[in-house]
């Protein structure tokens, strides 16, 4: 049989070092005689690129599946396969990254827009293509979809799940994440926003809402006007009411604050101190515990919330005041009119 | 010497409903008092007015006879003098405040006032009243908020008079110089004066209070030392 010859021949051939005149007469053999398992399984020993190598492979699995050999030799042949791909998409995508970041030096943002995305088309899975998208994207949308895209590629990335949480607050609540902005002292970020809210908005009333903080803001800039920390406002602004409680029960303790019976005046102090609190709280917009134990909120308190801790603090600053007062008209009660010097 | 007006915009607020609210409760009390008290003023004031002894002694209202001398006043040129100085420095202090803590910045300035008073003239049976304490601390307020403010002032030059524009630190200055006198000799010689000079000390004094009522973006301009 001429066929059998042949794969003789090639196989004394890759023995004696000669692996193209093997090659060929495989080739042959495999022209003449395609289910020839044997044959395949030198071929795909011998031809040069893995992708013909899987061919072979998968030629002689098909005449013969219970090869075990080659089977594994094909899994082997396959991950090699992929690597390679893996390695040169990866160079190409870092290329184009190159090339994106330097457009975008450059200020060609669109241009370096293109070049990220076609970085993530060569290489899906390319966290710092997905981060530079995000980073150029001007519409909140497509920042997001970049960003969780980044995320599952690399889940433990705090900063991207940082961004990725302030993205989707200012998708869901721009005007509060300018406001947060704007407590941190980071007035350039909050005019951004400002403006990214202004340009999405469709309602008129809204846009001068949103123009009016964007025209305050700016002025603000220009009146170079420092930071205050709002922890320091609320600070300040609860010393206030107790302040003025604290003086009305020296008015009204006179030169007896102890023997006078008045220790739930007294006690009232810390009352009207933590409703103070609770006011300032719900008027300095700020991130506290309070809005996440109490209401489970992020940020700085919803309109409910801060509505709910004012009228608490009012409640609590109150309640004192008129216990101090009833001990006024109780004390007007029972005193005697001097008489009148005059 | 008589202010008049300030001439500044509000830049927080478009109405100083607080400063309006006082002088309105002010007026109507005024006029029970005209009306309804009349002749029956001692007992009256005995209960609603700052008198040092009572205070002392704990007896009284109290705290409340505190708060309610400060809408008592003596007569017609009493009542419209501190109506117009509250009118006058009230409003931008309100505005820099908002109206709540305007009014309890205005209370304290009157109650430090009235210990102030009481203190000094810890045996006086002469009951104090008027909105002056707490308006001293206004105009202190005013001082330390808007330091280059003008006022529009009305000034007799001989019998002509001129209403120019004068800078608030001189209208506060005058207005407090013309107690201190008053406020010395009845330190040292316990002379009496119709007029409660340590009430006025106390309440301009109490001005330093005023940064823990302004607004958040009032006090930014404040320590970023820029126009509130």
């Amino acid at each position: 049989m001429a066929v059998p010859q042949e794969l003789r021949q090639a196989i004394d051939a890759v023995r004696a070092g000669r692996k193209s005149e093997a090659r060929d007469l495989l080739l042959k053999v495999v022209d003449e005689d395609p289910k020839n398992e044997a044959a395949w399984v030198w071929l795909s020993g011998l031809v040069d690129s893995v992708e013909d190598k899987i061919i072979a492979c998968e030629n002689a699995l098909t005449i013969n599946p219970g090869n075990d050999k080659v089977r594994t030799y094909l899994i082997k042949l396959q991950s090699q396969q992929e690597e390679t791909h893996h390695r040169n998409s990866s160079a190409e995508a870092q290329e184009l990254l190159l090339k994106a970041r330097e457009c975008a030096r450059n200020g060609n943002m669109v241009r370096a827009l293109q070049l990220a995305r076609q970085a993530t088309q060569k290489y899906d899975e390319y966290e710092d293509a997905w981060l530079l998208i995000a980073d150029l994207s001007t519409d909140v949308h497509q920042r997001i979809l970049a960003l969780e895209k980044a995320q599952r590629v690399n889940p433990s990335n705090q900063q991207t799940l940082l961004l990725l949480k302030l993205s989707r607050q200012l998708r869901d609540d721009p005007l509060g994440l300018a406001a947060h902005y704007e407590q941190v002292g980071k007035f350039d970020e909050a005019l951004n926003v400002y403006k990214e809210a202004a340009a999405r908005t469709k309602e008129s009333r809204e846009f001068d809402r949103i123009y009016g903080q964007i025209l305050r803001i700016e002025g603000l800039q220009k009146e170079k006007i420092q930071y205050v920390n709002p922890r320091t406002s609320i600070a300040r602004l609860t010393v206030g009411w107790p302040l003025l409680y604290f003086f009305l029960i020296l008015v009204h303790v006179g030169l007896k604050p102890f023997t006078y019976p008045a220790l739930h005046l007294w006690l009232g102090l810390p009352l009207v101190a933590i409703g103070s609190f609770l006011l300032s709280l719900s008027e300095v917009r700020s991130k506290h515990v309070i809005w996440e134990k109490l209401f489970l909120e992020q940020g700085d308190g919803s309109s409910f919330a801060r509505l709910v801790t004012a009228a608490a603090g009012w409640m609590l600053v109150i309640f004192p005041y008129l216990l101090l007062l009833i001990d006024a008209f109780n004390r007007l009660r029972i005193l005697k009119i001097p008489p009148e010097p005059f | 010497m008589l202010p008049l007006n300030d001439t500044e915009p509000n830049r927080y607020s478009f109405f100083p409903i607080m400063t309006v609210i006082l002088i309105v409760v002010n007026c109507f009390i005024y006029y029970v008092e005209i009306f309804v008290v009349r002749e029956n003023y001692w007992p009256f004031f005995m209960k609603y007015a700052t008198t040092p002894t009572l205070i002392l002694s704990a007896q009284g209202a109290g705290a409340l006879s505190n708060v309610t001398a400060m809408f008592l006043h003596g007569g017609l040129s009493h009542l419209l003098g501190n109506m117009l100085a509250l009118w006058v420095f009230g409003r931008r202090v309100e505005d820099a405040c908002g109206p709540w803590r305007f009014l309890a910045f205005y209370l304290l300035a009157g109650t430090t006032a009235h210990i102030l008073f009481a203190v000094v003239q810890y045996d006086s049976i002469i009951p104090g009243i008027g909105a002056s304490g707490a308006i001293f601390g206004v105009m202190g307020a005013y001082l330390v908020l808007y330091p280059g403010g003008r006022i529009r002032t009305l000034v007799f030059l001989t019998f002509v008079p001129l209403w120019p524009r004068i800078r608030a630190i001189w209208i506060v200055l005058y207005f407090l110089a013309i107690q201190i006198v008053p406020a010395v000799q009845i330190l040292l010689r316990k002379e009496d004066y119709s007029v409660n000079h340590w009430a006025h000390l106390g309440g301009f004094f109490s001005a330093v209070f005023i940064l823990l009522f302004i607004r958040p973006e009032a006090y930014a301009r404040y320590v970023s030392d820029t126009a509130v």
